[in-house]
């Protein structure tokens, strides 16, 4: 898939590049395209130690299983057409009913090593993280010797966890770009056939000091000096006697001599310098047998130290099975960084494979004539098959359980990864080229938010058509209001105009029924002769309460009357007789006014009964037949709650 | 490691759906307001229609009831009351006097009482002399025709010759607003 640098993109095409990137690879769904080689399940290791090729092996993490990989020709790293093959039969074999496959690419690089020195301004340990990063994009910039070349080179640093004061607190370790080309002609496989293939390109030499507890059981308590012994070159690592890396040198090998004839006072002048006093010195050959005469040799210059040779193939190296698959941790579906420490060894195996064991199913990958597949690691090593490095790379120092491990330089190495550093890893412009998988991911969830967005749209307008339905079909639809509260406030205002009227118009002081009133009050016209009737309404306008007006009405009777009138009239004189009178012409004319039920409304008499004068002066002889006058005065109250009471006035 | 894609992919994929969603959200909103109005306000107001509705017939059934009697007391409270009165009072006194007694002997128009009662209304004195049935028959007649009339005062006493009464109305008139 061609694709352009999204520098040079606008903002509309970079994303139409992300989304053909989304759709045509499996970048968004497989997390493997973001994986650390290490951490893939299926790796292919392969190891690079001389001009004649390169060893490789194939591990499958989740079944535990190793087997041999494809020779590596230099013709290969030089034509992708030959390497072609070779994928393809990987492919075939190891990935074809993988949902989400992916292939780690280690190279471990030892046909080449050398060190620098950094620059006297650079020696101060707390800049480590600046100096790591200065010696990726300007080596020259911080190392002594500025001749040193970042074109045919890439350069890493390498800390002394041992060093002391005034030592140097790291080195430089210089690694060929000659196989910068094959890592990416696996990238570029991958790329063209959606298949992820992450590469991670180490130092070989670096990874077998990291492999030492896996020698060493014990740590020599005068210190000591591992001398691995490679076809091209000698490296010597020094550590002090808390077991920690102090420095490291290189001599090449010149000629066709097997090693350097200045190993033994290298290591004399140099322990001289670091104060190691008969420091132990093991030899480790790392290109098979021992070269003839070097331990020899190394036994004669050094006099009182014990000159040890390792067998990195032998039995005695305590090596457990292969690690348990690394569960690939995520934050969100995003991968997060690979470490070194993640690999938990499993238990050693105790009993050495036999030749039985061995599987010889063919194979796919061209190149490979004798196949074969172990699942022990540690069986592996014993036959000599798996390089140390390679084991020392998948399963991590802390696992040897050796004494070494715990020092402070192993500890730091595994926390830090810097033996594994990564010395040819994509360049800038190929890893920009690619979205991030936190941007493939955000792609991905781009496709809920234009659902959730959709289904907003949708909701919204479902809602509409539902509303516009539910509507249309309500009788409030259009409805022209026939403003009835104007016709209950007309009907109110009727109401009220014709309670006022009916209360008005009401029998609160009619001249007939009080006249029948007289006429109930003196039934007997004999004994009782009237002189004088008058009625009043007296309007208390000036008491009004609650918006209402009482009324009093009081009539005042006069007359005379005989003995028998005058015990009648003392009959009416009590509230009593009174209410009964009212009451009476109530019955009688059912003028409300006389109806005394209604609270408040009793009547109150007062009669005032006195023998007339005028039958005092005419003595006995013509006794007047009514000789009794009296004055009656009746008043009645209609106030509080009455409801003939009137309507005051509004103000 | 620098991430090149993520303001493309924050604005083609994030950023703009949201946007496109809210303005159609939008849209979609005011085209419902736009065709459903004030729905919701109408339907509120049907709803407390319909309920006034409910009243309004009861109303109007109490109403019918009482509008007859209304109209007529607006007829009697509207108009000259005093003519009204003194009218009714001579068709009272013929329709009552069969002994021929029954006479008006005064008449006139009172001062207007001057207490502070919510309404309108005036007054008229008269007296008229006549035996105690016939009189009371006369102003039955004349209060049951005029039921807007209110005794302020009334005196009844007998003729200091002969054997009529004499009867002495103050009346208030309840009048209506003209």
């Amino acid at each position: 898939m061609p694709l352009t640098p999204p520098e040079s993109l606008s903002s509309a095409k970079r994303f139409s590049q992300a989304k053909r990137l989304a759709k045509e690879t499996s970048r968004a769904s497989n997390p493997n395209w973001y994986a650390d080689a290490l951490a893939i399940n299926l790796q292919l290791h392969i190891f690079v130690g001389s001009d004649s090729g390169a060893i490789s092996y194939i591990r499958n993490i989740e079944s535990g299983a190793w087997a041999k990989g494809p020779n590596i020709s230099p013709e290969m790293e030089e034509d992708p057409s030959l390497l072609k093959p070779v994928l393809d039969g990987i492919v075939a074999e190891h990935l074809a009913s993988s949902k989400k496959p992916g292939l780690g690419v280690i190279l471990y690089v030892a046909d080449e090593f050398s060190t620098a020195e950094l620059g006297p301004e650079h020696q101060n340990p707390a800049e480590i993280d600046e100096l790591r990063r200065l010696i990726k994009e300007n080596p020259r910039s911080i190392l002594e010797d500025h001749s040193i070349s970042n074109e045919s080179h890439s350069w890493r640093l390498f800390p002394y966890p041992g060093a002391a004061s005034g030592q140097a607190f790291a080195t430089a370790i210089a690694f060929t770009r000659r196989h910068e080309h094959l890592m990416q002609e696996f990238r570029d496989y991958g790329n063209q056939n959606n298949l992820p293939i992450r590469t991670r390109a180490i130092s070989a030499p670096l990874c077998a000091i990291s492999a030492l507890p896996w020698l060493l059981e014990q740590k020599p308590e005068n210190g000591f000096v591992a001398l691995y012994h490679y076809p091209r070159f000698t490296a010597l690592s020094f550590f002090n006697s808390h077991g920690d890396l102090v420095l490291i040198r290189t001599l090449q090998h010149h000629g066709n001599v097997p090693f350097s004839p200045q190993t033994a006072s290298a290591i004399m002048t140099t322990t001289a310098s670091l104060e190691l006093e008969n420091p132990h010195v093991f030899i480790v050959p790392m290109a098979g047998a021992s070269p003839m005469g070097l331990s020899d040799s190394l036994a004669s210059m050094l006099p009182n130290s014990q000159v040890i040779t390792l067998s990195p193939t032998s039995s005695a190296l305590h090596i457990p099975t292969a690690p348990t698959a690394t569960a690939a941790p995520s934050d969100l579906g995003v991968t997060r960084p690979w470490k070194w420490s993640d690999l938990t060894a499993q238990e050693a195996v105790e009993s050495e494979p036999t030749q039985a064991d061995l599987p010889t199913a063919e194979t796919a990958i061209p190149g490979v004539t004798r196949p074969w597949k172990l699942k022990d690691m540690a069986a592996v090593a014993m036959l000599s098959q798996v390089r140390l490095e390679v084991v020392s790379i998948t399963n991590p120092p802390s696992a040897s359980k050796s004494i070494l491990a715990e020092s402070h330089t192993f500890t730091t190495l595994v926390k830090e990864m810097w033996p594994i550093q990564d010395f040819l890893p994509p360049s800038a412009a190929e890893s920009t080229l690619y979205p991030q998988q936190i941007e493939m991911k955000l792609l991905q969830w781009s496709k809920l938010i234009k659902l959730a967005a959709a289904c907003l749209v949708l909701g919204s307008f479902g809602k509409l058509a539902f509303d516009i339905s539910s509507s249309n079909s309500d009788p409030a639809w259009g409805y022209e209001s026939t403003n009835p509260a104007y016709q209950i406030a007309s009907f109110k205002k009727s109401a009220r105009e014709y309670d006022k009227l009916n209360n008005l118009l009401s029998d609160r002081a009619r001249a007939w029924s009080n006249m029948e009133f007289l006429n109930r009050l003196f039934p007997n016209e004999k004994s009782i002769t009237l002189k004088d009737f008058s009625y009043t309404t007296s309007v208390q306008d000036g008491n009004a309460t609650d918006q209402r007006v009482p009324v009093i009405r009081s009539w005042t009777i006069s007359g005379k009357a005989d003995a028998t009138g005058r015990n009648y009239l003392e009959t009416l004189n009590s509230n009593a007789g009174m209410a009964k009178v009212f009451e009476d012409t109530h019955q009688g004319t059912l003028d409300q006014s006389f109806d005394v039920s209604f609270e408040g409304r009793n009547p109150i008499p007062d009669i005032q009964i006195k023998r007339a004068s005028s039958s005092r002066q005419r003595g006995s002889s013509a006794a007047p037949t009514h000789p009794y006058e009296f004055k009656m005065t009746i008043t009645q109250r209609l106030d509080d709650k009455d409801p003939l009471t009137l309507p005051l006035a509004k103000k | 490691m620098k991430k090149n894609y993520i303001q493309s992919i924050g604005i083609f994929a994030i950023a703009l759906p949201l946007v496109a969603a809210l303005i159609l959200t939008g849209i979609i909103s005011l085209v419902k307001g736009s065709l459903l109005g004030d729905f919701a306000q109408d339907q509120s107001t049907y709803q407390t229609e319909q309920s006034q509705l409910v009243v309004v017939e009861q109303l109007k059934k109490q109403n019918a009831e009482k509008q007859q009697q209304l109209e007529q007391w607006n007829q009697l409270l509207t108009g000259d009351s005093f003519s009204k009165v003194n009218e009714q009072l001579r068709q009272a006194i013929t329709n009552n006097n069969k002994t021929k007694t029954l006479q008006l002997t005064d008449q006139k128009r009172a001062a207007s009482p001057t207490y502070t009662v919510d309404a309108e209304r005036s007054a008229c004195a008269f007296e008229v002399e006549g035996t105690f049935s016939e009189l009371q028959r006369c102003v039955t007649e004349l209060e049951c025709t005029l039921p807007n009339l209110m005794v302020n005062t009334m005196t009844i006493k007998p003729q200091t010759s002969g054997n009529l009464l004499n009867l002495q109305l103050n009346y208030t008139i309840w009048e209506k607003a003209q």
